[in-house]
């Protein structure tokens, strides 16, 4: 008997809500109140929802003004990252003064933990990370790991 | 030195007892305090320009340098005062006025004294304004040296080792003041056998090696302390190894020497430094018969195969000296004949290089083990070929690298290099030293003792490879063949 009401106590919340939601939309609906409180489901695809300006999303590889990589492959992001999902190879620059560049550049996203120590570690400014571009999704697990080429092309 | 006066000197009020003469800053780093330097070496002759090691003696009015001032009786020496802090801050914003801040390219990085120094005394902005000077950046001195004069602070310390260790003198300073480099007399070119010393005993980023040239940050780096195998002098070192890059398969990025005063002190030749590569290339990774790859198993049915028959081991001179004991031990107990191989003999020199390029005959010579020439049925070959390959019916390899005419052998099994397993070498002075495990063996390599064991109990032998009971073994031949 005692669960009993414990249910139909429980129900009535779920009805509560349901009703107060419905009457709300309704007035939204009639342009009568934009009481805010109502729950809104964000309707992604067409409709996408504001990000804060802290939030720390995929990472981009800068250039300098005459097209070279601003990277000079000295590990410090590599080092940083609690994930360890930075590979690094650096190579040769014959071009002055900037004798190391890197070869390969690598970040595994699905390891990432999106931490920015990278970025924080970072002392040519060559890594950041976006702010309000959300999506970040791949079909297949190895394509997760992102490399110079999509690091630095959006 | 025992004619020398022993003498007590108090070093920020610890009492200390040297022999008279000896420079303070060797007293100090004797008794276990360190007095920051950048020219000083302790294998070198002082040359006190980097002004980094003052000190305050009581009754003197100014600091001294400690690499240039000899102790005396009695002397009352204070090495951390807040006015020789503040001296070494300046010293050391002075030689960062002309360096550049590229640590983030630079391989010493992680291991340079200047950024040590700076972190322990400096630690503030450069009040620096005007313009850097150019200077000439990867120049190559040698075949493994690159140098970069803006990096350099002239402490010397390559001149003078090429003055008075090789004393081949490739190098001098050229210029002067501000604008002042090293630089190579003309024509020369670095082409000593120790010229890769010159890399370790740099105090900063100035001489870098071409070899490990941004393979790998410094602090990636695990580092293992071993020796060398490729003479009979067995030079103290440390192997560096990094097992986690994933864009190659090599392993040990680079070898450095450990200070052993009584082997090799400081140094190591260029031929020990850059010899690495065979431990990751061209290994024998799996049992091999005939110059095909095969399993275990076939290996076990094909050492069954020798049962009864005579045998002779061909040990090698580049085996520890504890699995010479324990094969010594197998031996003894199926009756086999035992004779030695290693490595023809090559060059040497007076520094350290010995003509032996094995870095254990001395403890075969131990145990009783020397070259002989045999013509038994069954023949098992450790790493080297010896002469008389052909008298022998079934041969039987145990191998670390490939070479030409692998398929001759019936079963090549392989073997562990020096770095993937643990031991002791005994070389040329008769020292046993010790070398550590750096690596995980290679494929399915075994130790040359696991590989012992495997072949004892496969021919029915109760016989287990344990490394400290052969060693007390060892021991004990060497105190009789000491008397």
């Amino acid at each position: 008997m005692r669960l009993f009401i414990e249910a139909v106590k429980g129900l009535g919340v779920t009805m509560k809500h349901f009703f107060l939601n419905m009457f709300y939309h309704i007035l939204r609906f009639f342009h009568l109140s934009h009481k805010k409180g109502e729950t809104v489901t964000t309707q992604y695809p067409e409709e996408k929802r504001e990000t804060f300006t802290r939030v720390r999303l995929r990472h981009r590889l800068l250039s300098r003004d005459d097209g070279r990589l601003r990277c000079v492959a000295c590990y410090m992001c590599a080092t940083a990252c609690p994930a360890q999902c930075i590979y690094i190879e650096a190579e040769e620059d014959p071009r002055n003064p900037l004798e190391k560049k890197p070869k390969q550049f690598i970040i595994n996203l699905g390891r990432c933990a999106y931490c920015g120590f990278c970025v924080e570690a970072c002392p040519e400014d060559a890594l950041r990370m976006d702010v309000h571009v959300p999506e970040i999704s791949e079909y297949k697990k190895e394509d997760l790991l992102y490399d110079i080429d999509k690091l630095t092309h959006w | 030195m025992s004619n020398r006066k022993r003498i007590k000197i108090t070093i920020d009020g610890k009492e200390i007892e040297t022999y008279e003469g000896t420079l303070i800053i060797k007293a100090a780093e004797d008794a276990g305090i360190y007095i920051p330097r950048l020219c000083y070496h302790e294998a070198l002759k002082p040359d006190g320009n980097c002004r980094m090691c003052f000190v305050e003696i009581e009754g003197l009015r100014k600091p001294v340098p400690s690499c240039l001032t000899p102790a005396k009786e009695g002397m009352v020496i204070r090495t951390d005062t807040d006015a020789l802090k503040k001296h070494r801050s300046s010293i050391l914003e002075m030689i960062l006025t002309t360096h550049p801040m590229d640590c983030p390219i630079c391989d010493q990085a992680g291991e340079c004294a200047l950024q040590d120094y700076y972190f322990q005394y400096d630690l503030k902005e450069s009040r620096w304004r005007e313009k850097k000077e150019k200077k000439p950046k990867r120049v190559h001195w040698g075949k493994n040296l690159i140098y970069d004069a803006a990096r350099c602070i002239i402490c010397k310390r390559c001149v003078r080792f090429l003055d008075e260790i090789t004393g081949t003198q490739e190098l001098g300073v050229f210029e002067r003041g501000i604008h002042s480099y090293i630089g190579l007399f003309d024509g020369n070119r670095i082409e000593n056998d120790y010229s890769g010393n010159l890399v370790d005993i740099c105090p900063v980023g100035a001489i870098t090696d071409l070899d490990f040239r941004f393979k790998s940050r410094v602090w990636f780096l695990n580092r293992t302390p071993s020796i060398c195998p490729f003479c009979a002098r067995g030079c103290n070192i440390e192997i560096h190894t990094n097992t986690k890059n994933p864009f190659s398969s090599q392993r040990v990025y680079r070898i450095k020497p450990r200070k052993n005063l009584e082997v090799n002190k400081w140094w190591i030749c260029d031929e020990g430094r850059y010899s690495y590569e065979f431990i990751d290339s061209d290994r024998i990774e799996y049992p091999m018969a005939r110059g095909k790859k095969t399993s275990w198993d076939s290996v076990r049915q094909e050492i069954l195969k020798i049962v009864g028959k005579d045998v002779r081991l061909y040990v090698s001179a580049w085996m520890s000296n504890e699995e010479l004991t324990y094969w010594m031990q197998i031996a003894k107990t199926f009756d086999w004949k035992l004779s030695l191989v290693g490595k023809p003999r090559g060059k040497g020199d007076e520094i350290l290089k010995l003509p032996d390029k094995n870095p254990n005959r001395k403890g075969a010579e131990i145990l009783g083990i020397r070259e002989e020439i045999g013509h038994e049925e069954v023949a098992v070959v450790f790493h080297f070929l010896p002469v008389s390959l052909e008298r022998h019916k079934i041969k039987i390899g145990i191998f670390t690298n490939k070479f030409e005419g692998m398929d001759k052998f019936d079963i090549i099994i392989p073997a562990a290099v020096f770095a993937e397993k643990e031991g002791s070498w005994t070389n040329f002075q008769g020292k046993v030293q010790n070398f550590q495990k750096a690596l995980e063996p290679i494929g399915e390599a075994k130790s040359e003792g696991e590989i012992g064991e495997f072949l004892a109990n496969t021919l029915g032998l109760d016989l287990q490879w344990e490394i400290g009971k052969y060693r007390e073994e060892f021991e004990k031949e060497l105190r009789k063949w000491n008397g």
